[in-house]
C-alpha cells in the first residue's frame, strides 16, 4: 500500500514539474488575438490649442477656395451625401466622406516622400434600398500626395482611388470603389453656398473656440453610375454637400449629435443638428439652417425647432440601439415632418462606430428626402 | 506471500546502501537526457535564428520585389500599387545597424507604412503593441521615433520615453522610444534584435530617401497570367528589380537549417547511446549484484511475474526521477549550447541568432520517453532473466558466463552483417545524408556485437605474452578477463564505443584545422587587410578615394581591392557576390573548372563566374550545364560557370566575379575590402600607421595584418567547434561515470573471492595492485578495440558526413599521437574508476568478505 503511495507522489511530482516549466518556459503556440486599437482614441481628444488656429470669431467665405483644405485647423471633412434612383425607379443612397486630421507635431524640412503630419481617412457606403443591402467602407492613409492629400484652392481630396474633384464650373466629380462596389457621380451645384451658425461661424458649446467654420451646398443636381458587383445601374437624383472644419471637441457634457439633412420638393432645404447631452436633455447649442427655395439661407436655434424620437432600432452587429422613426416640427415654418430610414442598417462601423443613413421625408402634402447622422451612441 | 510493499522496500534498500551507485545511475540517465534536451533546445534557436524577417503585415506575403542595386524605387511601389488596387502590397525597409553596447550583436532597422494595409493598424493590432495616441502621432512625425521590444528595452536599461544612439553609415543617430511590443507573442523574438519605425523614420535613418529595401506583396488569389503581367511591368521599366516568391527563398534557407539540425541531432543521438550504454551499465549492475537477493527470494515462494514487475517498476521510478533531473539540467545545458550554437551559426551562416531561447514542451516529453525508454531497455534484459531463471542458477555465477558464451558466435556474425551494411550504405553507395547517419549507426552497433569475439582473443593473446611477465596473482587476473566476458562486456563495450567517439571526434578536428590552415595559407597572401567589419555593421563600404590615398604611401605595392554584396534569389536563395580586382585580397583555390586560377579567368570569353564548393554541391543538379542566371541592374542574365573554388569562410553560396564585369552589372562604387603588401625595407607598423591616418574615424573597419587574420580565423574555428569538442568532453565523461559504475559494480560483487584471496595471504598493497591491474585490462583493450571503429567513423566523419552536410572537400589526417590519446584515455579512465573499489577492498575485514548468507 505504501509503495503505491510513494508511487503516485512521485508521478505527481513529476506531472507538476511538467506543468510548471511548460506554463514558465514553453513556446506559445496560439496565434495572437487581433487586437485593433480604437483609433477614435488614438486620433481624438488631444488638441494642441497652441499648434492650431480655433474657430472664434466669424470670417468671411471665398469659394471655390474655400472648398480646399484650412490645414492651420486640426480637423476637417469634405461630406457628400444623395438619394438617387435608377431607370427603374429602383432607390440608392450613397454617402462619401474624407476626414482631414493633424497631428500636431512639427516636421522637419526633410527630405523623405513619406513624411506627414496629417492623417488622411474617407468613409464610403452604398444603401441599395430594393435588395435591402448596405456597404460601407473605410480607408487610411498618410497625407503624402501619391497616396492622399487634398487641394487648397478648390474641392479636390483623394485617398487612393477615392476622389473628388472640381470639375468645370460649380460642378463635382466623385468616385469611389472598393470590393466590387463603386460610385462615379457628377454633382452639379443647384444652390449657392449657404453658411451655418453665425455666418459660417458654427458654436459647439460654451468655450470660445469649441466652434468650427460650417457651409454646406444642400442641393446638388447628381448623375452618374453606381456599380455593384458588376451590376451597373445609371442614376440620378440629388446630393448634398457638407464642408467642417475646426480645432474643438465636444465638450465634457456633450455625449454626441443627430444631424439631419432634408431636401423636400418644393425646392427647400434644411439642415438641423441636435446636440445631445449625458443627462439626455437637448444643448441649447443645437442649431440648424433653413434654405428657402431661393437659396436664402436663415439661421435656426434650438428653440425653433423640435426632434421627436417616434422608433428605436438595435444594431444585431453591435447591439446599440438607435432612434429610428422622428418627427421634426418647425413651427417658424409650419412644417411638420416625419422622417423615417429607407433601410434600418445603415450603421457605419469600422474604426468607429455611427449611424448614417438615407431617408424618406414627408409631411402633409411635402415629401422629400434626406441623410441622417447619429453619433455617440 | 510476501507483501508488495516489503518487496519494494527489500529492493529500495539496494539503492540506499549503495548510495555511490545509485547516483551514478541516476547520474547516467540525467546526463542522457539533458545532452537531448540542451541539443533540441539549440536545434529550435537555430531555426528561429534562421527565420530571420519578421513575420510581414498579415502574415500573408507571397511574393517580393528585391532589387539587385542598393534599394529600389519607391516609384515602383507607387505604380504597382495602383495596378493591383491599392491592396496587398506593403514597403518595407530593413537595413542593418549597430550598437555601440552590444557590438557583437546584429540590429535591423524596420521602417514600415502602418497605414498600407486594408486593416488599419492590424500591423500594430497582430503584434502587441504598447502605444498609445501620442507614441503613434510621434511614430509618424518624429525624425526619430521608434518602438521596440521590451526585451530590447531592459537591455538598455531604458524606459518608454527614453532615448538612444545607434550608428548607421557611419553616422550616429539618436532614437527615441515612443513604443514597446511585450513578449509572449511567438513574434517577438524576431522583434529583439529589432528597432521598428514609419517608413519615413526609415528612409531618413539608413538614407535611404527615395528607396525601398523590398516589396512585400500578396498575391495568393492572382492567376499566373496576372503574375507573369506584373513580372513583365517590373522587368520593362525597372529592370534592376525581380519579383520572387517568398516561400522559394525560405525554401533555400531551409535546407541549410536542415543539415545544420541535422549535425546537431545526430551528435545528440551519438551521445544518447553512449549514455544508454552507461544507464544499461548502471542499472545492469545493481541487478547483477542483487541476483544472490533474488535468488533467495524465488526460494521464498516470490514468483517470477512478481520480481519481474518489481524490476519494472523500479526502472519505471529510477526512469522518471532521473529523467525529470535530466531535463533540469538539459535546460541550464541548453543556455550554453545556445551561445555556442550562435557563434557557429553567425561565424558559418552569416546569421546573427537570437540569445535568448526556448524550449517547447514538446521536446521535453520526447527527452523524458527517450530516458524512460533506455532505462526500460537496459531493466528489459536481466528482469526476463530473472523471470525464467530458475532459483539455483541466479546463485551460481559461471551460468551466466557461459550461457553467454554461447552466444558469442552469433553475435559476431550479426556484427558483423550490420558492420558491412553500415558501411556500404554510408561509403560505397549515393545516399542522402539521414541514411548516412543511419549506417553509422548500423556500423556502431554492429562493432558493439563483434566485440565479444574480439575480447575473446584479445584476451588469449594477453594471456599468452603476459605469462612469462608476470606474477601469479597478476595471471589471475587475466585470466578473470576471459574466464567473465559477459560481465566485462558491457563495460567494455561503453568504453570502447566512448573513446571511438573521442577518436573520431579528434580526427574530425584536426583534419578541418589541417584542412583550413592550408586554405588560409593560400587564399589569404598578403600582408595587410583592410576591411569594413561586414559582421554586426551599418557601413556600407569604403569609397574609391580611400583606394589612391592608401596607393600613395611609401612601401605599399600590389594593391587590391573587392566589393562583396548579397543577392537575393528565389532559385538559390541568399548569395554573396564578391568582385575582385587584381591582386585581390582573396585567392580563391580552384578545385575544379574550366581554369586552375584566378588570372585564368581573362582568358575566357564571355561573362563568367566561380562558385563556391558547398554552393555547387549543394545544387549540383541544377548547375550542372555549366552556367546559371543571377539577377543584375539589366535584369536576370547568364554567367557562365568558369569553376570551382574551396570555401570555409560560410555555408552561403558565394559568386566571385571580375570587379570590370562587376561594374558592367551592378551599380555599386563601394569597396569592401583593400589588400595589400609591404615592399621589403619598409616597417610594417609604419605602414599600419600611415594606413589609419588616412581613413577617417568615422569608419567602422578592421585593419589586420595577415597573422591577424589568421589568428582571428583560427578563432572563429575553435569557436565554431566549440561544440564537437564539448562532445568530446562528454564522451570522456560519460566513458569515465560508465566505466567507473560498471567497474565498481565489477570488483565489489567479487568480494567473497577478494576475501579469500586475503585469507591466502595476500596483502592489502597486493589486492589493490591487482584491482588496478585488472581495470588496466579492461582499460587497455578497450582503447585497443576502440581504434578500429574510432577510425571508420572518423572517416565517416571527414569524408562523406562532412560533404553531404556542408559540401566542403576536408582533407583526412591521422597522426599516431591520436591513436596513443584514445589508448590512453581508455587506460586512464579504467585506472581512475579502479581507485574507489579498490579502497573498499583496503578497507574490508577477511571474515566479512567470505562470510556466505
Amino acid at each position: 500500500m505504501r509503495s503505491k503511495i510513494i508511487y503516485s507522489i512521485l508521478v505527481i511530482l513529476v506531472l507538476t514539474l511538467f506543468i510548471l516549466i511548460i506554463l514558465n518556459k514553453s513556446e506559445n503556440y496560439l496565434q495572437s488575438d487581433f487586437k485593433t486599437i480604437n483609433i477614435s482614441k488614438v486620433l481624438s481628444n488631444d488638441i494642441d490649442k497652441t499648434v492650431f488656429q480655433r474657430a472664434t470669431k466669424p470670417i468671411k467665405f471665398y469659394f471655390p477656395k474655400d472648398h480646399g483644405s484650412h490645414p492651420e485647423y486640426q480637423t476637417e471633412w469634405w461630406y457628400f451625401t444623395g438619394n438617387l434612383r435608377d431607370t427603374d425607379n429602383n432607390r440608392f443612397g450613397y454617402q462619401l466622406t474624407f476626414f482631414r486630421r493633424a497631428l500636431g507635431s512639427k516636421i522637419s524640412n526633410d527630405n523623405s516622400a513619406w513624411r506627414s503630419n496629417e492623417v488622411y481617412f474617407a468613409h464610403f457606403a452604398i444603401t441599395d434600398v430594393k435588395n435591402e443591402k448596405y456597404y460601407s467602407f473605410e480607408k487610411w492613409s498618410r497625407a503624402v500626395p501619391k497616396l492622399a492629400g487634398s487641394d487648397s484652392g478648390n474641392l479636390g481630396v483623394w485617398i487612393d482611388d477615392w476622389r473628388v474633384t472640381a470639375y468645370l464650373d460649380k460642378g463635382y466629380l466623385l468616385e469611389s470603389n472598393s470590393e466590387n462596389k463603386s460610385i462615379s457621380l457628377i454633382l452639379k451645384q443647384a444652390k449657392k453656398e449657404v453658411l451655418n451658425g453665425n455666418k459660417g461661424l458654427s458654436q459647439k458649446s460654451m468655450e470660445p473656440g469649441n466652434a468650427s467654420y460650417y457651409y454646406s451646398i444642400t442641393r446638388l443636381n447628381t448623375t452618374g453610375k453606381i456599380i455593384i458587383d458588376g451590376r451597373e445601374y445609371v442614376v440620378e437624383g440629388l446630393s448634398w454637400f457638407d464642408h467642417e472644419w475646426s480645432t474643438s471637441v465636444l465638450a465634457p457634457n456633450q455625449t454626441g449629435w443627430d444631424w439631419f439633412s432634408i431636401q423636400l420638393g418644393d425646392n427647400t432645404d434644411i439642415m438641423i443638428y441636435v446636440l445631445r447631452l449625458k443627462d439626455g436633455s437637448v444643448d441649447p447649442f443645437s442649431s440648424g439652417t433653413f434654405v428657402d427655395n431661393l437659396g436664402n439661407a436663415e439661421h435656426l436655434s434650438s428653440s425653433d425647432f423640435y426632434v421627436n424620437i417616434k422608433d428605436y432600432w438595435k444594431s444585431p452587429k453591435t447591439n446599440i440601439k438607435y432612434p429610428s422613426k422622428w418627427n421634426i416640427t418647425i413651427p417658424k415654418h409650419s412644417l411638420t415632418l416625419d422622417v423615417e430610414p429607407v433601410l434600418n442598417n445603415q450603421e457605419f462601423s469600422h474604426s468607429f462606430t455611427y449611424w448614417e443613413g438615407a431617408v424618406r421625408v414627408s409631411g402633409g402634402n411635402i415629401s422629400g428626402e434626406g441623410y441622417v447622422e447619429l453619433t455617440g451612441y | 506471500m510476501i507483501p508488495k510493499k516489503s518487496l519494494f522496500k527489500i529492493s529500495f534498500n539496494h539503492y540506499l546502501k549503495h548510495k555511490i551507485q545509485s547516483i551514478l545511475l541516476i547520474l547516467g540517465i540525467s546526463l542522457g537526457v539533458a545532452v537531448i534536451v540542451a541539443i533540441d533546445i539549440a536545434n529550435i534557436n537555430a531555426r528561429k535564428s534562421f527565420d530571420k524577417s519578421l513575420r510581414s503585415i498579415s502574415g500573408k506575403t507571397t511574393h517580393n520585389i528585391y532589387s539587385s542595386t542598393a534599394g529600389l524605387s519607391e516609384d515602383l511601389y507607387f505604380s504597382l500599387r495602383k495596378i493591383l488596387g491599392y491592396k496587398n502590397i506593403i514597403p518595407i525597409i530593413e537595413e542593418p545597424v549597430y550598437l555601440k553596447q552590444f557590438p557583437a550583436q546584429q540590429f535591423k532597422i524596420i521602417g514600415i507604412d502602418p497605414f498600407s494595409e486594408n486593416s488599419l493598424l492590424s500591423f500594430f493590432g497582430s503584434h502587441d503593441i504598447r502605444l498609445d495616441s501620442r507614441s503613434f502621432e510621434l511614430f509618424l512625425t518624429e525624425p526619430n521615433g521608434a518602438i521596440i521590444s521590451d526585451q530590447l528595452l531592459s537591455k538598455l536599461d531604458l524606459q518608454l520615453g527614453g532615448s538612444f544612439f545607434l550608428n548607421s553609415n557611419s553616422t550616429q543617430r539618436e532614437i527615441k522610444i515612443v513604443g514597446v511590443i511585450e513578449s509572449g507573442n511567438q513574434d517577438t523574438l524576431a522583434f529583439s534584435n529589432k528597432i521598428l519605425v514609419d517608413i519615413a523614420t526609415a528612409q531618413e535613418l539608413v538614407d535611404y530617401k527615395g528607396r525601398l529595401s523590398r516589396i512585400d506583396l500578396n498575391l495568393k488569389s492572382y492567376s499566373k497570367d496576372k503574375i507573369d503581367e506584373i513580372k513583365n511591368f517590373i522587368n520593362s521599366k525597372y529592370p534592376e528589380s525581380y519579383l520572387i516568391r517568398s516561400d522559394a527563398v525560405a525554401k533555400q534557407s531551409k535546407k541549410l537549417t536542415k543539415s545544420f539540425e541535422l549535425n546537431l541531432t545526430a551528435l545528440s543521438l551519438m551521445t544518447l547511446l553512449i549514455a544508454f550504454f552507461l544507464i544499461y551499465n548502471s542499472f545492469n549492475y545493481s541487478l547483477v549484484v542483487r541476483r544472490p537477493l533474488f535468488s533467495i527470494l524465488r526460494s521464498i515462494g516470490v514468483t517470477s511475474k512478481e520480481i519481474f514487475y518489481l524490476i519494472l517498476t523500479e526502472a519505471l521510478i529510477i526512469g522518471a526521477v532521473s529523467s525529470v533531473i535530466g531535463l533540469a539540467l538539459g535546460i541550464i545545458l541548453g543556455e550554453f549550447s545556445v551561445r555556442l550554437v550562435s557563434n557557429t551559426l553567425s561565424n558559418i551562416y552569416s546569421v546573427f541568432g537570437q540569445t535568448t531561447f526556448e524550449i517547447s514542451p514538446l521536446s521535453l516529453l520526447k527527452a523524458v520517453a527517450i530516458g524512460i525508454t533506455a532505462v526500460f531497455s537496459a531493466a528489459i534484459i536481466p528482469s526476463l532473466e530473472a523471470r525464467f531463471i530458475g532459483p539455483v542458477s541466479l546463485s551460481s555465477r559461471s551460468y551466466f558466463n557461459l550461457s553467454f558464451m554461447r552466444f558469442v558466435p552469433y553475435l559476431f556474425l550479426t556484427g558483423a552483417f550490420m558492420v558491412s551494411l553500415g558501411l556500404y550504405i554510408t561509403v560505397f553507395s549515393v545516399s542522402s545524408i539521414q541514411i548516412t547517419f543511419i549506417g553509422l549507426f548500423f556500423i556502431i552497433i554492429g562493432y558493439t556485437l563483434l566485440l565479444p569475439a574480439l575480447m575473446v582473443i584479445l584476451g588469449r593473446i594477453l594471456n599468452r605474452f603476459a605469462r612469462p611477465f608476470l606474477g601469479k596473482i597478476y595471471l589471475i587476473a587475466c585470466r578473470n578477463y576471459t574466464g567473465s566476458i559477459d560481465k566485462n562486456y558491457i563495460a567494455t563495450a561503453s568504453l570502447t564505443i566512448a573513446v571511438a567517439v573521442f577518436l573520431s571526434m579528434t580526427v574530425l578536428i584536426e583534419s578541418f584545422r589541417s584542412t583550413l590552415t592550408l586554405w588560409l595559407e593560400n587564399t589569404f597572401a598578403s600582408d595587410v587587410f583592410i576591411s569594413v567589419t561586414d559582421r554586426p555593421s551599418e557601413n556600407k563600404g569604403l569609397d574609391f578615394s580611400l583606394l589612391q590615398k592608401i596607393n600613395s604611401i611609401d612601401g605599399v605595392k600590389n594593391i587590391g581591392y573587392s566589393r562583396k554584396i548579397e543577392l537575393i534569389t528565389d532559385g538559390y536563395g541568399k548569395l554573396n557576390l564578391i568582385a575582385l580586382s587584381e591582386n585581390p585580397p582573396i585567392n580563391p583555390q580552384i578545385i575544379s573548372g574550366l581554369i586552375g586560377d584566378f588570372k585564368d579567368l581573362d582568358r575566357l570569353e564571355g561573362d563568367t563566374v566561380l562558385l563556391s564548393e558547398s554552393f555547387n554541391n549543394r545544387y549540383k543538379e541544377r548547375l550542372k550545364d555549366g552556367y546559371l542566371f543571377i539577377p543584375t541592374k539589366k535584369g536576370k542574365h547568364r554567367f557562365i560557370i568558369a569553376g570551382v573554388f574551396s570555401d570555409f569562410a560560410t555555408q552561403r553560396g558565394t559568386l566571385i566575379v571580375k570587379h570590370d564585369l562587376f561594374q558592367k552589372f551592378w551599380d555599386d562604387n563601394k569597396i569592401t575590402s583593400i589588400s595589400l603588401d609591404v615592399s621589403p625595407g619598409f616597417e610594417i607598423g609604419n605602414i599600419l600607421r600611415n594606413i589609419r591616418s588616412k581613413i577617417p574615424e568615422s569608419y567602422n573597419y578592421r585593419l589586420s595584418t595577415n597573422r591577424d587574420l589568421k589568428e582571428s580565423a583560427h578563432k572563429i574555428f575553435n569557436q565554431t567547434f566549440a561544440i564537437t569538442n564539448a562532445m568530446r568532453i562528454i564522451a570522456f565523461l560519460v566513458a569515465f561515470f560508465g566505466i567507473l559504475g560498471a567497474l565498481v559494480a565489477l570488483e565489489l560483487s567479487r568480494k567473497k573471492e577478494i576475501g579469500v584471496l586475503r585469507s591466502l595471504g595476500v596483502k592489502v598493497s597486493e589486492v589493490k595492485n591487482l584491482i588496478f591491474f585488472e581495470t588496466g585490462i579492461i582499460g587497455l583493450l578497450s582503447g585497443i578495440l576502440s581504434i578500429p571503429l574510432g577510425l571508420i567513423m572518423a572517416y565517416i566523419l571527414v569524408n562523406v558526413i562532412s560533404l553531404k552536410s556542408f559540401g566542403w572537400t576536408i582533407g583526412f589526417l591521422i597522426k599516431p599521437i591520436y591513436l596513443i590519446e584514445a589508448v590512453f584515455i581508455s587506460l586512464l579512465a579504467a585506472m581512475l574508476a579502479g581507485i574507489y573499489p579498490s579502497k573498499v577492498f583496503s578497507k574490508i575485514r577477511i571474515s566479512e568478505a567470505i562470510r556466505e548468507e
